[in-house]
This record gives C-alpha cells, structure tokens and sequence, in this order.
C-alpha cells in the first residue's frame, strides 16, 4: 500500500484570519488546484445526481446482455453481470468517494489523537509513541488490512477502517512534528507563563496552528485511499455484495476484459484516475497556499 | 550521535515485544478457525479441524501458546509453517532477494525518472513543461498498479514481444539459485543469461516504481526552486558560474537532503506495495507469500514476518536518520 | 517446457498432499499399482502392476502381479517388497504432522494404524503382493489409482529418514535432497529441483521402464502462477507453453490469439446450491420441500453456463457428474421462472422468512466455480425474481468458508466437489450426504436414515457393480428430497501453444507429460 506523497510541510508559526483568507485567495489564483477541484465536483455531482441520472438500475444485470461493447442503450457497454456500466460509474462515485473520504477521516482521528498526545507531551511519552508508530508503519498497510477484513468481515465500513487505521500512524507522525517546533514558539512560552493549563495550551493554541500540513496531506490521502481500495478489491477484500457498484471493484472483476472488452477497464480505471489526480492537484494547491513560501 | 543510536535501539527492544504481543493476539483470536482448514482445502470437516488442532496444539492456552512462540523466538528459531513445514527463516532468505531486487529496480526507476523530471520542471516552473510533468507523475501514482502492471505486460509482453511478463528469470536456464537474486545468480552462472534476468526486472519495476516517481518530482521541483532562491545561489550566479555548474554543485547537493529522507521512507513503503505487483508478475517475493499466509491463517509465518519487517522498517529509519544528520551537520542530534 | 500451475507444489512426497499442483507434478514422477487410462477419469490400468489384480469373492483379498525389471530413478529394483514398505509406511504414520498432511490415506482407509482397513499387506513372492481388508471396500480398485498411493524408493525414503521426521527437518519432503534422492519414483520423469515458491524441474528418465511410453521431453518446468491475467498474459507472450487452467473468461481471449483450449473431456466435478434445512439445530424455510422445489425452478442454470464457464459445462441431470461410476439421471427440475414464483407463493412464506443470506467464496477459484462472486451474483437476481429479497454475504475459502459450510453454519450457500476419484461415493458420501457420527451432515441437515443405511451397504459391497445398484437407490432419494440444487458440472479449461502436441487432457486434474513434444 502506497504512502500518501508529499513532504511534511514546515509547519507555519501563526495563523490568522488573514493568513487563511490569503490562502484562499491564492488557492483561487492556483491553475492547477480548480482543474482538481473541478474535476472533484464532477465526480461529487454525478455521485449526488446518480439516482437521477443513470439510466439503469446498477444493481441488476442481464446475463444475456453481458459484455456487450458501448451503444447508445449502454453508453459505456455492458460489465460480465450484463450490468449497465455508465449506471455503475455513477454509482460507483458515491460508494468509492465516500469510502476514499471516509477512511481518511478515521485516519485523521487516529492520528490527530495519538500525535496531539504525543506532541503535546514530549519526553518519554512522545520516544515510546514515536517508537509504536514506527512500528506501525512498519506493518505495511495492506496487511492491517488484511487482518481487520478477516476480523471484522467484508463490507465497507471494514474497508473503511482498514485503510483508515493504516494511515493513522503517518498522519501522527506529521501532527506531532508540527506540535514540536510550535512548542518553543513566542506565543506558546507566553501561553504557559501567563498559567494556562498544558491542555488548554495544546488544545487552544497549538493544534489549530499545527493543523495545517494535515489538512494537505488529508487531501493527497484521500486520493491514495481511492487507490488504496482498489488494491484491496484486488486482493479479493471488496464489499461482500458485489451488487454494489465500487470503482476499485469493477476493475478488478473486470482485469479477465482487458483484451476482449477494454472498455470495461478504461471507465472505471478513469474515474480512479481522475478523481486521483483531482485529489492530490488540490492537495498540492491547498500546500502552496498555505505555505507561500512553496510558490514562487 | 553514539548515544543517539544506542538509545533508539533501547526503545526498539520493549517495542517489538509488544508488537509480537499483539499480533499474536490479533492472529490467534482471528475468527474462521486454525491453519487446519488451510491444510485441508476442501476436505475441511469438523471432525478432521479438530482433530488437526490438537495435534498442532491450536486448543491450548493462549498465553501457553505464545510461552512457546517467544521461547522459541529467542533462540533463534522463527517457526515453521503449518501449511508447508518449512522454517520461516529458510522461506525468507529464499524469497526476500526477490523483493529487495524488485524494490531496488522500483527505486532505481523512481528515482531515475523523478529526478530529471523535478528538475525539468524547476527550470520552468508554472509553464506548461511543469504541467505536463506533473500529470505524468500524478498519473503513475493515481493509476492502480495492477492495471499498470497487466497494461505493461500486454503491450510489451504480449503485442511487442520485448520484454517477458512473469518471474525473475527464464527457469530453463541452468542458473544455480545461490544468492536467490535472480540477477547476481545469472552473473555468477555466466553465458549473459544476466541480461535475462535484468529484462524480466523492467516491467515490474516501472509498475511498482510509478508509485514513489510523484514523490521524487514533487520532492526534487521544491527543492530546487527552494534552493535556487537562497543567497549562496544567487551569489555563485553573480560571480559567473554556469547554470550547469551552479545546479551540479550547489542546487542539487542540497536537495539531496529531503531526497535521502524519502528515499528511505519509501522503501520502507514499497517492500510493502511490491505486494501486489508481485502477484500481477508472478514474482517469487515476501510480499506474495505473507498475504496467502494470512489468507491461509498460517499465524507463525504471518507473525514472524511482520516483526522482520519491522526491524527492517526501524533500521532504514535509524539509518536515514543518521545519514540526514551527516549530510546536514546543522541537526544536532541530542 | 514451461507449465504454468495454479500454485506452488506443497510438499515433494506425494503421500502427504491432498492438493491439485503437488500431485499433478508427483504424478509425472511417481505411479501406482493401477491409474487411469490417460484422458479418463473412471477406466483403471495396470502400471506397475503387470494385470488388474485378482479378487477374492468376498471382496476381502486383492492380489496384484507386479511387473518385473522395473527400477526407481535411483537405481534400485521395484519389487514387492518395495510396495509392502511403501503402504506400511503410510499406514505408520503415528500422530503429528505426517499423519494430518497424509489426508487421503485417511479417508480412503479410515484411519491408520489398526484403525485402517487393511488388515495386511504381504510379499508372497518377489512379484506377487497380497492386500487383505478387514471389510470389504467398493471403491479400494478406483481410490487405488490417486497419486498419492505412487511407490517410492524405499532406499531413498530409509536414507532420508522419511518416514517418522517431522516437517520442519523432513529434507525429504521439503524437496531440498539432491537429484536422485528426493521424490524417487518409477515414472517417465525424474526429479531435478524446486525454488520454493518459483518452479519445479523435472527431467526425462533415460531409462524409463516403458521404451514405448519413454518421454519425448528432456526437462519440464512446472511454475507455480495464482493470477488467472498473468497466466494468460504468458501464454500469449510465450513464456508459458501450457497452463493447467485459464479462467473461463478468458477462453474466447486465447482462442483469438491463436493458443488451444485443451479438452478434457468428460467432467469430473460438480457445483452446488446447498440447502440446508437445519441450522444451530433449527429448521430453515428450506426443510419446506417446496421452497426447495421453488430454488431449484428459479435459477437459469444454463444462463450461468453461458456466462461464467463459455459454455464448458453442461447443466446436471443428476447429483455427480455423469462420467462418475455409478451415477443415475435423475429428472431434476428444470428453470421456469413462473413455476418458481408460483410454488414460492404457494409455500406461504412471510415477507420477513422471504429475506434469505446466500453465501459465497472469496479468494478461490475451483474448477467448478471459477467465479463465484459472479455466479453468487447471477443466482441472487434470478432468486430475487422469484420472490426472495437476497442478500450475498462472503468469507474467505480458506479463512472459515469452508468450515462454516461444512459446519452448518449457512443456510443457503455455493459448495461444489472436484472428484478425488470418480466414485459415487466420492460426491455422495465422502464429498456431501453421509452421516457423520451417525447424524444428518450439518452441510445440509438433510435427514434421510434409509439413504444413509443404503450409503454405508454400498461402500461395503464386494464388487463395484453391486455397490452401483445401491447408489441408484441413493440418487432417486436424493432427486425426491432435493437437498442441494445442481448447477454446473464443468470442464475446466487450460490452455496451450500451437507449439504443443501429443498432450492429453482429463477433467480430475491428473494428466501425463511422457506423451508431449514441442515442435519450433
């Protein structure tokens, strides 16, 4: 299982209501970061308009119309179930995105609880957590998942957590960096002179300074979590009822046509891709908006 | 620095305990039963399962169990596997070359590739240079790499007939498996079967290296604007050096720095992600063979491999820490 | 030559593995007493036997003449007393992980030690062996001719300490022996080396016993590849001259590029919906015979066929493949989905009893399924067609599918049988419907004491033909209750280059390479 890209951006000192509303100033002025964005709110509207707008019901086939080549009845052929394929994709947006998203989110929890501990803490408790992160990251992620699908059973939620849990450690890591160069910063040693709790100091003034080389990577992750899944699938861990449309899963059951019915392949391959690459070009915009120094 | 290093090695100690702890648990508390049922196959019944499991000691106390499993372990001896017999030990030095060589190519590509393109880029930042490398990075690392890896062995394997689709080398030829690299074992057999092997490295290695080609990019175009904007750069520009020298000798001595970090991490990662390129070529790795294991729920393979990885994964770490610390001696380990 | 198999061989001695890719490579090197004709799966030869042994009227002694001059790979002589140590050596295995690996041996005999069936084995002279049973055994000719009952050197086992190591140090097993001292057989191939996890090499045995049969290859390689894309891939490219199996799907694909589907003639296996009418001691909707009657009329067996299996199957006419020894047609209901719909209604299930789980494998492919989420899929659409609100639920093969099945844990589920040897009793007593200890299977809770009385008379019958008659009785119970509803019987296809000949295929999963030549 791929690692999100990307470096841990240098932590910025201070944020401010300026500082963001600059960001997203230059977040609008980044060429790149709206062809992502654009291309996430594609994938983000056909998933929400999908009732509306496939023609077919994703969930039911028919065995004699399968595999049949892009027609007007079948704008993107038909998949060996003889399920409508274009019905799929726009379904598969919802299950594959939220998934993507989803596992993410647990990821941040994860991470965000063990780092802020960690960071926030410093000494012993940051070397022993730091040392058990180490390790987990050592596990490699495919097998994590592995393990909890055989636990808890196949579904999505399952996936969800999976892949989530196994970018936990990273998002830690990166969290607890941030923490501890904020730690000596001017206003922090203010906080702390002035009395303020240790708690109330990690909580109040240095998590939402430190978060922001998470968001970036949050954003690149969610697009290795897309790719994450359908590794998964890959490896025979998809949603137990394959009725449901999900991108990475449609591929894999599809890996026999790349011969004989391309088409079946190149869908939802592209939407994979596309919603990939949107991901991490708007990750990338959102690390030199909020890092100007990245951007010259 | 001394003193560093002894230390991160004391934490590792208590650390990796707990690891096996944990994964012993985790293993043996899987639901779907023993490794029996692997060993039947589809004669599985009841009766046989459980019959199986008590001879193999699967119904005895947990903690008695993993007495023995460490007992073991400290002596050296890392088990066998229920499925085959063989000694986990004696499977991985089979079968580990054969993931080092595939993540060494990987890293060889990625780093090859990244490399030139970051810079490309960096010259001409925010052109259309730059946009097109980024989609080429974005599109390896956004592609699944299974559709990457069939995609390859088709057109190459298939249509061209350039380059071979399935394991290290051509098993007709009379090479000694000595070292279990493929190519050092071709090297020592002679008769250039070595080009064999390395042609049969190619393909796989393009597939899994499209994942950590992004990282190099990126990690090698911000670098270089970054450091052809500090003051020494510019100073070396105004006292006449050449682009050429300039870049050679100063711009990319530094980036070096975040690369080594990387380049440590992601073989970390790509050990792990060789998982799945590793089946779409029919590679004889580690990672091919630790996912049957746990799908066959061969818990002291499973185990003892995962602590493997994390030794290793914590000494590419120890070591990229250290090597940071030389190459930039403003970071003062305390 | 470069085979491609569908996994890594498990353990060099055949008399420990119960798996496909061990014994199709330990059938090149080792034989038997008695195989099958080549390309058959039921018709029994001599091998190393010099005629079909001759049989006591009582069923109880089987007496073999053995062929004279024929010698192991390691230069020792094949003899009777060869043949003695090997069945004796199985028999010993004691308990630990000799005797759990040697499944078959097990199975066929029920048991080792004195709770086997084989009362003795004797040498009554160089070339004559003596098998006494303690009762007589319908199917001990047939289950004879498995691959693990191939003999081995004696010398090389005594050498290796073989017989009593355990795996972890049995060098023997684990193939690490040099040539000449590890799987040494009698067959047409001799064993060179196995790369754990790559290949096996086998080479021509220059003094083959059988001049006429000799082998016209001098080195096989058998290569272990899981992914059914990259067998394909390999062959298309080369690289591989034949594999054992293709996925199915793939058939029209190879066709296209030129490679051969290899034929297998008739099928050796059979897929199932099970039904089972009885879980955790409860009974299911599926204990009502017209539920039954109404899953059996819905699902468009033949729709499945086509889709799944590129039409190398054929829909059952009964409860095994119709190759079997002993196998009966049975009038089984055909698919009409009105009929189905009506006979649901007419059961009178409530909504919620209509809402049913139907099981199925992940990470597996058998021959008889090689797509089960896709078949789940297609059978799950027709039944909800019907009436019912279905929901597909999975778990791994290995990772408790398999125990859950065959420990009642399911109530509607895909279960399917590749023949051990093609025996009535194979499918329908060691495969599915025998009682165990002495109550219904939890497979399907099918209860039926005068089947399962008949069952146990036929394995015990002296002669095949007598046994054959119970088992017709067996099938026509089997046919009035329906406790499972056939699907497919297949044959699974492998493929090879137009460089290939002389390769004869068999559905049972044992074919013989001593035939094969390459041509450029």
């Amino acid at each position: 299982m791929a690692t999100p890209t990307g470096l841990a951006i240098a932590p910025t000192a201070r944020a401010s209501r300026g500082l963001w509303h600059d960001a997203l100033r230059r977040l609008l002025r980044n060429g790149p970061a709206l062809i992502g964005l654009f291309f996430i709110t594609v994938f983000v509207a056909g998933a929400i308009l999908a009732p509306y707008i496939s023609p077919y019901d994703p969930t039911i086939g028919v065995l004699s119309d399968h595999l049949q080549g892009p027609s007007l009845t079948h704008l993107m052929g038909t998949d060996k179930q003889g399920m409508d394929e274009f019905s799929r994709v726009l379904y598969g947006a919802r299950i594959s995105l939220t998934v993507g998203v989803v596992a993410v989110m647990f990821g941040l929890i994860g991470g965000i609880i063990v780092g802020a501990i960690a960071g926030g803490a410093g000494g012993v408790v940051d070397g022993v957590l730091m040392r058990v992160i180490d390790v987990l990251l050592a596990v490699p992620g495919i097998l994590l998942a592995i393990g909890l699908v055989a636990w808890l059973g196949h579904g999505e939620i399952q996936i969800m957590l999976a892949v989530g849990i196994s970018y936990s450690p990273m998002f830690a890591r990166l969290l607890r960096g941030s923490l501890l160069a904020i730690r000596e910063s001017d206003y922090v040693i203010a906080a702390r002179s002035m009395g303020a709790s240790p708690v109330r100091i990690l909580v109040r003034h240095m998590l939402p300074n430190a978060m922001t080389p998470l968001i970036v990577q949050a954003t690149l992750a969610a697009a290795t979590a897309i790719i994450d899944v359908a590794g998964l699938g890959f490896l025979g861990l998809g949603p137990g009822d394959p009725r449901i449309a999900e991108w990475g899963e449609m591929l894999t059951d599809s890996r026999s046509f790349l011969q004989s019915a391309p088409y079946l392949i190149l869908f939802p391959g592209a939407a994979i891709v596309i919603s990939a690459i949107g991901f991490n070009l708007l990750g990338d915009g959102l690390r030199e908006a909020l890092d100007p120094r990245l951007k010259r | 620095m001394a003193r560093f290093i002894i230390r991160r090695l004391l934490v590792a100690i208590p650390v990796l305990f707990g690891l096996s702890v944990i994964l012993f648990l985790f293993l043996r508390l899987l639901p779907g039963g023993g490794p029996a049922e692997a060993i039947l196959g589809q004669h599985a019944t009841p009766q046989l399962v459980a019959q199986i499991s008590a001879t193999e000691g699967f119904d005895k106390p947990l903690y008695e169990q993993y007495l023995t499993y460490i007992g073991r372990l400290l002596h050296g001896d890392m088990g066998s596997s229920f499925i085959d017999g063989r000694q986990v030990a004696d499977t991985f030095l089979i079968r580990f070359p054969g993931t080092l060589e595939l993540t060494m190519g990987a890293m060889v590509f990625a780093v090859g590739l990244g490399i030139p393109l970051g810079r490309l880029a960096a010259r001409h930042p925010n052109s259309w240079i730059d946009a097109v490398v980024t989609v080429i990075s974005l599109f390896g690392i956004s592609i699944p790499v299974f559709v990457l890896g069939y995609t390859l062995a088709f057109v190459f394997g298939v249509q061209l007939h350039w380059l071979p689709t399935f394991g290290q080398i051509d098993p007709r030829l009379d090479v000694d498996p000595v070292t279990h690299f493929a190519i050092i074992d071709a090297m020592l057999a002679g008769h250039w079967y070595v080009i064999d092997a390395v042609s049969h490295l190619i393909l796989p290695s393009i597939a899994l290296g499209s994942i950590p080609l992004a990282v190099f990019t990126r990690i090698t175009r911000a670098s270089v604007i970054d450091v052809s904007n500090e003051d020494y750069v510019r100073t070396a520009r105004a006292k006449g050096l050449t682009d050429r020298r300039v870049n050679d000798r100063h711009i990319m001595r530094n980036a070096w720095l975040p690369l080594t970090t990387v380049i440590g991490l992601e073989t970390g990662a790509l050990l792990a992600g060789a998982v799945l390129t590793e089946t779409v070529f029919s590679w004889n790795g580690v990672g091919s063979w630790v996912v049957t294991s746990i799908q066959n729920h061969d818990f002291i393979v499973v185990q003892s491999l995962v602590l493997i990885f994390a030794v290793i994964f914590m000494t590419v770490n120890l070591i990229v820490d250290v090597g940071y610390a030389f190459l930039n001696p403003r970071i003062r380990y305390s | 030559m470069i085979v491609a198999l569908d996994g890594d061989m498990v353990f060099a001695d055949p008399s420990l593995v119960s798996d496909g890719n061990s014994l199709y490579v330990a059938a090149q090197v080792v034989q038997n007493l008695v195989q099958l004709q080549p390309g058959t799966i039921s018709t029994v030869i001599p091998v190393l036997a010099a005629a079909l042994p001759t049989v006591s009227t009582d069923g109880l002694t089987y007496t073999f003449k053995l062929r004279t001059g024929v010698k192991f790979h390691d230069g020792t002589d094949f003899n009777a007393d060869a043949v003695v140590y090997n069945y004796t050596r199985w028999q010993g295995y004691g308990k630990g992980d000799l005797q759990d690996n040697a499944y078959y041996y097990g199975a066929v005999f029920g048991g080792f030690g004195t709770s086997s069936n084989i009362a003795s084995v004797k040498a009554s002279d160089a070339s004559t062996v003596v098998f006494t049973l303690k009762t007589p055994q319908s199917n001990f000719l047939l289950a004879s001719t498995l691959a693990v009952f191939g003999i081995q050197s004696p010398t090389a086992l005594k050498a290796a300490s073989a017989d009593t190591t355990p795996l972890k140090d049995n060098k023997y097993a684990e193939g690490l022996l040099p040539q000449g001292q590890d799987m040494v057989g009698t067959g047409p191939f001799m064993f060179k080396e196995w790369v754990v996890g790559d290949h096996i090499t086998l080479v021509k045995n220059p003094s083959y016993w059988d001049t006429a049969n000799a082998a016209h290859l001098d080195q096989i390689t058998f290569k272990g590849m899981g992914d059914s894309t990259a067998k394909l891939q390999a062959l298309q490219s080369g690289g591989v001259d034949l594999a054992f199996s293709i996925s199915p799907l793939d058939v029209k694909t190879a066709q296209s590029s030129g490679l051969a589907i290899i034929d297998r003639g008739a099928s050796c296996n059979q897929l199932n919906l099970d039904l089972n009418q009885s879980v955790g001691g409860q009974p299911t909707i599926y204990a009502n015979k017209s539920v039954r009657t109404a899953v059996a009329e819905a699902v468009n067996k033949s729709s499945y066929v086509d889709a799944f299996y590129s039409g190398l199957g054929k829909v059952p006419t009964g409860f095994m493949p119709p190759a079997t020894l002993g196998f009966k047609a049975e009038a089984l209901p055909a698919f009409d989905a009105t009929k189905a719909k009506a006979d649901l209604t007419a059961a009178g299930l409530t909504a919620d009893q209509l809402k049913i789980d139907l099981n199925y494998p992940s990470n597996v492919v058998r021959p008889y399924m090689p797509d089960p989420k896709g078949i789940a899929t297609a059978i799950a659409q027709d039944l909800q067609a019907a009436g019912f609100t279905v929901t597909l639920k999975t778990e791994d093969w290995h990772g408790g599918y398999v125990s859950d099945a065959t420990g009642g844990k399911f109530s509607m589920y895909l279960f399917g049988w590749t023949c051990d040897w093609a025996g009535a009793d194979n499918f329908l007593y060691t495969a599915w419907f025998g009682y165990q200890d002495g109550k219904p299977n939890l497979q399907f809770g099918w209860k039926n004491d005068a089947a399962n009385a008949l069952m146990l008379k036929a394995l015990q019958e002296p002669t095949v033909d007598a046994a054959n008659a119970d088992w017709g009785q067996v099938q026509d119970a089997l046919a009035t209750d329906m406790p499972a509803v056939p699907i497919v019987n297949s044959t699974p296809p492998g493929s090879m280059t137009s460089k290939v000949h002389g390769f004869v295929g068999a559905s049972n999963g044992i074919e013989y390479f001593n035939t094969v030549w390459l041509t450029q």
